[in-house]
């Protein structure tokens, strides 16, 4: 007998991969640094034979070991892909395997939920032909197995919209406003700031969505080439900084370099948020401004980033957040869980039958 | 001459350091006074024996014609004056708990047309107030009044609009 194939849903973000899953009455939500690396045998048998049981950043998918997140950047230089670059089965591929087996700790079939940036709509089959297949990762001595059946894609400030509006069962809505209004949907990310309109009875615009490159990843790469300059002598002897500290710093004024000290950066860190507001500001103009939208919707890592900052630009009475004010500045989750709401509305109305 | 005094099984016994039992006849008179707050006879005569344990009550009443009832022999019966004048005061003294128990009951009632009024003033003042502290949140932090709205308590149905224009929206799976 075919077993059910439990939903997954997946943001493999620039700035962080998240992800959310059901694992029977077990819902787990995750999130990991956007970086990984490739080991050869002679280097994971080094980590493995060290210890009784390999820290949880080493993985091994379908033969081929890695190390993620800082431990990653540690085996070497990580190169970053953007955009549909990323749609390949030893990138994209790796990244889910690795989200699935930190997710569900056991092997299974899966639903594939998967986010995209809306300047990628030409490339969702290739997000979901990297994603299709048989995984096998061993991960802490454990081995599983994971075969992606099925899944579809969508929008990545759809998913921030359906959180927002929608109960958690995706069944009804939380807020009659979003129906009743025009909410332009914006989702501010490590790469790409993305827009998305939704008219009254949740119409969805299309041809709205949009993606323009900025995003807090620039902002990250622009503080830290000023903060250097600003701190030559300091620094002479660093080579990388830790892009989590530099978001750190960008958001709070203080750059803490740990075993050189505390660094007050205030006014360079305003200018860097401003810079990015800025950039975003003209995104939004671009959409027509606050008269032709009830909503204003944030969402994504750099809409809290730069919240106070966006409030004053945009001047809107209704600017709405999409991920909970608890869990700002640590796991910005709204997409996926916007996107198991859009997943739960698509079956209870039969356009899945999974 | 005590057996028509005898309590009937369902009443229960009186308030605490009161002695003997509620009679009948006021039983009967609660009984046929039942407040609609009180939907039971029970709870009608719990709260009526209550108010039996206090000090002003009818109690002392109910024990001086139970008293004079007790004390009743077939000789006086021959002297109708004496009869007349006893049954006169065991009369006005029935009249008198009858008195008693309309106004427990009206009093009763007033207690509860109070109470409804109070809920009243008390739920229209409290839905004022949470409309005051959700404008002055919305205004204030519209974060915090989306974490309020996004409360999974509410629940608007979808229009058939709305699941139409989703319908619309999905493309489909990847295997459809």
């Amino acid at each position: 007998m075919p077993r059910t194939p439990l939903p997954f849903f997946f943001d493999c973000g620039n700035y962080g991969i998240k992800s959310r899953s059901s694992n029977g009455s077990i819902t787990t939500e995750d999130h990991f640094v956007h970086a990984f690396a490739q080991l050869d045998d002679g280097e994971f048998k080094r980590v493995t034979a060290q210890a009784s049981k390999p820290d949880e950043e080493y993985f091994t998918v379908n033969g081929t070991h890695y190390a993620i997140g800082n431990k990653g950047k540690r085996h070497g230089a990580f190169e970053r892909r953007y955009g549909a670059k990323r749609y390949n089965k030893d990138y994209y591929g790796v990244f889910l395997a690795i989200a699935m087996t930190r997710s569900f700790q056991r092997s299974t079939d899966v639903y594939l939920v998967g986010s995209h940036a809306p300047g990628d709509v030409d490339y969702t089959n290739d997000l979901l032909d990297a994603a299709m297949g048989d995984w096998v990762v061993g991960w802490q001595g454990s081995n599983y197995k994971f075969s992606v059946k099925d899944g579809f894609t969508y929008h990545e400030p759809l998913g921030g919209w359906a959180n927002t509006a929608f109960r958690a069962d995706g069944k009804a809505y939380a807020r009659r406003d979003m129906n009743d209004g025009v909410t332009l949907v914006l989702d501010i990310g490590g790469y790409t700031t993305d827009g998305l309109v939704i008219d009254p009875g949740g119409s969805i615009d299309y041809s709205t969505a949009n993606s323009v490159k900025v995003g807090v990843l620039n902002a990250v790469r622009d503080f830290e080439k000023n903060f250097r300059t600003q701190n030559a002598a300091l620094l002479k002897t660093v080579g990388t900084l830790n892009e989590s500290m530099i978001n750190e710093a960008i958001r709070t004024g203080i750059f803490d370099l740990r075993g050189l000290g505390k660094i007050d950066c205030a006014a360079l860190a305003q200018e860097t948020r401003q810079s990015l507001v800025n950039d975003v500001y003209g995104f939004y103009e671009s959409y027509g401004g606050a008269t032709e939208y009830n909503n204003i919707l944030l969402t994504g890592g750099g809409s809290e980033l730069l919240y106070t900052e966006l409030l004053a630009a945009i001047q809107h009475t209704t600017i709405l957040v999409a991920d909970p004010k608890q869990e700002m500045g640590k796991l910005f989750l709204s997409n996926v869980r916007g996107g198991e709401k859009w997943y739960l509305l698509q079956k209870a109305i039969g356009s899945i039958t999974a | 001459m005590n057996e028509p005094y005898s309590s009937p099984a369902s009443v229960p016994p009186p308030g605490k350091g009161e002695g003997g039992k509620p009679s009948r006849a006021k039983s009967q008179v609660i009984s046929a006074r039942l407040h609609p707050a009180f939907p039971t006879e029970k709870s009608a005569l719990d709260i009526f024996n209550s108010l039996l344990a206090a000090k002003y009550t009818p109690r002392a009443i109910i024990t001086d014609a139970l008293n004079r009832a007790a004390g009743l022999t077939p000789e006086m019966f021959a002297d109708q004056e004496r009869v007349n004048s006893l049954a006169y005061k065991l009369e006005q003294q029935l009249e008198d708990i009858g008195d008693l128990s309309n106004k427990i009951d009206d009093g009763i009632g007033s207690i509860n047309t109070r109470i409804e009024t109070m809920r009243e003033e008390l739920l229209t003042a409290l839905t004022d107030r949470i409309g005051d502290i959700l404008r002055s949140i919305k205004t204030s932090d519209p974060v915090a009044f989306k974490e309020f709205a996004v409360s999974d308590d509410e629940g608007l149905e979808f229009s058939a609009e709305f699941i139409a224009n989703a319908k619309k929206a999905f493309k489909g799976s990847y295997r459809k």
